[in-house]
């Protein structure tokens, strides 16, 4: 073998511009963060304005703090830790350029967007279809990038960050797309092609994986770097890493039915997402207790290093983080936690504890490396550290009460369960009220800790100036042949082995009679050929597994396999059935073309963010809201509407509960109506002129999408639209309020009357339509 | 009465299956990956967790190694 010596200097510009977007990025996701905090409090702080209403500015702070904070974040570390790990220089400068600069743009569209109400309607995966178009764009710049890099390494293994990294690159890919098929009706709005439970679960598949393969796996393989190196020793277990790996990747994808548990979504789905939900405990905590005992005989470093600091306050985090979400996925936790606060709660001790305290450290970490200088202030970081930390635990001490509170209020019966303890929805909302001041407190505190570091970081920057990493090393000139062998790794005996050990082991467990045995007999015959194999050929089963590792293309197969695995089980079977067949007895009318436009209002304002349209299997709910929700009502909403949090009370059958009038009373000011309520005033509903002539297009997708519109020209459509405005207005008029048959607030009732009056037996009735007891 | 309310419809007959194909396919996955984990020879185990720590030097010496 021939080694030829040679000097890589690394690319780490790019490494120090996505650490300073990241950085600047947090700022603006916290700081927005604070805002809608103080809008719970403090309903005043919505100002009449609609693109500072709550409603709006929530999916900023979300995708301010996911994909603009944590995303430079995660591309700063990755491009880092694997230029060092493959000891290869990014191969293409002007793709990280494409890869920064298109990243940001689509930040700052997102933060354009987003105040101005142009929204998807669904959480996480609000950005409008020209904005997806471009992220699918610049993730793909990113991974070939990322790919190349692999395939020009000079280190045969691929450390388990690196499989860490290939796992997000390749399933945030697969999420996203899955998540955004849509059918545009304009240049700045869509439908999504799914509706109804199709798209709750696409989404909630989605949502619960864009923290696993996003906020995770990106981070744990940054732990799996930054923290040896940090304590200047191996990561505790290599091997617990491998099984820490691939369970954590299998069970993952899994998980995402427990954000609808209790609801419309078929039995066999919950169970599935509890159960794989509660296997997560494993690897998680694996996980976090490899990382934490990476420490071990480093533990004295914590009272002096800020960085170590954060790593271990961050993968506590992780630990808590992940022993409360499984718990949360407990059918019968879920009916107590879900829709409150206590899954706010939840989620900020992973995003603030978990990725911003890994964040912090690990900015710590490069700043002097990259700028090759010392921190500017260590003990400003200490400082960083524990007002950060003061901030996580009250902001989510005071959400777990907050969130409690609401779950037993809310939920609490009388008169051996058949009376509401608290009938009116806002008597829980005035007694949490002295939470979300706390929260708002602590929120305040963590962004002063990252005002900190970002002060911190840029006197560091100044004190030194840029350096780039460099490394000799000796090359193996017979290695590039190997890193792509991809037939050579997936045609050999141990794979086919593998492959009818499956295929036999299913059918033994799931197949009948002679179809079980012959599952058995394959089992032991496949078991039985391959140790002969083995034995006779004197070969090694360890071989296979070695050639994944040299060769990043099939090791990303069957990641890929591992991840899709769990979609493709939970997600297929749900499109594929009779739509129309599976309704249980309940089948939604499509909206009349004002009440789509009041529904388009409804999401371009964020009202799903506070307010469900899902009446879960449980008897308070059923005791508040009427009716437990059918599969059918939804059928055809793209998107559906159920929701995932209940600031305000539940709107599956709100409509014909109150008369128009109230409707248009709440919306100009909800507490003339309704005393304590902390909604916002929608004022520019009464003045704004609804969109009829972008009806046309929006029917044309709903009908592409199968929603059963007759045939109607544009005409048509208007006249239906003018007609029913004007009975609301007329009926309005008649209740002493006047307004323009044209204006939003008509469009808007004109929805919210609709909600919750299904055609009732309108199929076969697979179970009896049981009426609400009284 | 309550309980009636609680009862969902099972979409399909063949659905009910596969939560047990869920499990029979963790199962073989964990177990391939935890027999893979512990087979693997030390001296590899060794070399991956070294990969971290393989010299590396700034393109001018580092201040906060000067520091030390």
């Amino acid at each position: 073998m021939n080694n030829t010596k040679t000097t890589i200097e690394y690319n780490d510009g790019i490494v120090r511009q996505f650490l300073i977007a990241g950085i600047l990025w947090a700022v603006v996701g916290m700081l927005a963060g604070v805002v809608i905090a103080s809008q719970l409090a403090f309903w005043q702080m919505n100002f009449n304005t609609p693109w500072l209403t709550f409603g709006r500015l929530r999916p900023l702070h979300t995708n301010a703090a996911i994909f603009a904070f944590v995303g430079n974040m995660m591309f700063c570390g990755i491009y880092y830790s694997t230029q060092r790990l493959v000891k290869a220089r990014l191969p293409s400068n002007f793709l990280a350029q494409v890869h920064f600069w298109g990243w940001q743009a689509i930040i700052v569209a997102a933060a354009i967007t987003l105040p101005l109400g142009l929204t998807r309607g669904k959480e996480y995966a609000e950005l409008i279809w020209p904005i997806n178009i471009a992220v699918v764009v610049i993730w793909v710049v990113f991974g070939v990038n990322f790919f190349w890099t692999l395939a020009r390494r000079n280190e045969k293994s691929l450390y388990v960050a690196i499989w860490f990294y290939i796992a997000t690159i390749v399933t945030v890919a697969v999420l996203y797309i899955t998540n955004h098929l849509q059918i545009p009706t304009s240049w700045v709005h869509s439908y999504p092609i799914f509706g109804g439970v199709q798209d709750a679960l696409v989404q909630w598949w989605y949502g619960h994986n864009a923290v696993a393969f996003f906020l995770t796996t990106p981070i744990l393989g940054i732990m799996y770097y930054f923290m040896p190196k940090a304590a200047e020793r191996p990561v505790y277990s290599y091997r617990l890493s491998i099984v820490h790996f691939w369970s954590l990747v299998f069970i993952y994808i899994w998980a995402g039915p427990h954000h609808l548990l209790n609801t419309a979504l078929p039995d066999w789905l919950q169970s599935l997402g509890m159960v794989f939900s509660l296997m997560l405990w494993a690897p998680s905590w694996g996980g976090m207790l490899n990382g934490l005992l990476t420490l071990r005989g480093a533990w004295d470093k914590l009272r002096e290093d800020p960085v170590l600091k954060f790593f271990a306050a961050g993968v506590t985090f992780y630990g808590m983080a992940t022993f409360e979400g499984p718990l949360l996925a407990i059918k019968s936790v879920n009916a107590l936690a879900h829709y409150t606060d206590w899954i706010i709660g939840h989620v900020h001790s992973g995003t603030l504890g978990w990725n911003g305290f890994m964040a912090a450290g690990m900015f710590y970490y490069l700043a002097p490396r990259l700028w090759n200088t010392k921190l500017y202030s260590k003990s400003m970081a200490n400082m960083h550290f524990w007002i950060g930390l003061v901030g996580i635990l009250l902001y989510v001490a005071s959400m777990w009460v907050s969130g409690i509170t609401q779950g037993l209020m809310l939920g609490a019966t009388t008169d051996g369960g058949t009376v509401l303890a608290y009938p009116n929805f806002l008597d829980a909302v005035i007694a949490t009220k002295a939470m979300m001041y706390m929260r708002a407190f602590g929120g305040v505190l963590y962004l002063g800790g990252f005002l900190m570091l970002a002060f911190n970081i840029w006197k560091t920057a100044r004190s030194g100036h840029p350096v780039n990493g460099v490394v000799e090393v000796y090359i193996e000139e017979d290695h590039a042949t190997e890193k792509f062998a991809f037939a050579k790794t997936f045609l050999n005996a141990p794979v086919a082995y593998s492959f009818a050990l499956i295929v036999c082991a299913s059918l033994w467990f799931l197949g009948n009679d002679y179809l079980s045995f012959a599952g058995l007999v394959g089992v032991c015959i496949t078991v039985a050929g391959a140790m002969l194999q083995v034995e006779l050929g004197g070969r090694k089963w360890s071989e296979w597994y070695e050639q994944l590792l040299y060769n990043s293309m099939p090791f990303t197969v069957l990641t890929i396999a591992a991840v899709l695995v769990g979609g493709v089980v939970e997600i297929i079977p749900t499109i594929i059935i009779n739509k129309s067949a599976n309704i249980e007895g309940w089948k939604q009318i499509p909206y009349t073309p004002l009440e789509l436009a009041g529904r388009d209002i409804y999401i371009r304002e964020g009202c799903y963010l506070c307010h469900s349209q899902m009446i879960r299997t449980l008897v308070p709910d059923v005791l508040r809201y009427g009716e437990y929700s059918r599969l059918g009502e939804s059928i055809y909403d793209h998107p559906f509407q159920w929701g995932s949090k209940r600031i305000g009370p539940d709107l599956a059958r709100v409509g014909s509960k109150y008369p128009n009038v109230w409707h248009f009373k709440h919306m100009e000011n909800p507490r003339s109506v309704s005393i304590g309520s902390v909604m916002p005033n929608y004022p520019w509903l009464y003045t704004q002129t609804t969109d009829v002539d972008a009806l046309t297009s929006k029917i044309r997708v709903q009908r592409i999408l199968g929603v059963p519109y007759p045939p109607m020209d544009a005409a048509a459509i208007q006249k239906s639209a003018y007609e029913q405005a004007t009975i609301i207005t007329t009926d309005l008029k008649q209740s002493g309020a006047i307004v323009d048959s044209d204006r939003e607030i008509v469009a808007l009732i004109a929805y919210l009357q609709k909600l919750g009056k299904p055609e009732k037996n309108a199929k076969i009735a697979q179970i009896p339509s049981i009426e609400t007891p009284q | 009465m309550f309980h009636v309310i609680f009862h969902r419809i099972q979409l399909e007959e063949w659905h009910s299956m596969l939560k047990s194909v869920g499990f029979v396919l963790f199962s073989t996955v964990f177990v391939m990956m935890l027999l893979r984990a512990l087979l693997m020879p030390r001296k590899k185990i060794e070399h991956a967790s070294s990969l971290p720590f393989e010299n590396e030097k700034p393109s001018e010496p580092h201040a906060h190694d000067q520091q030390k």
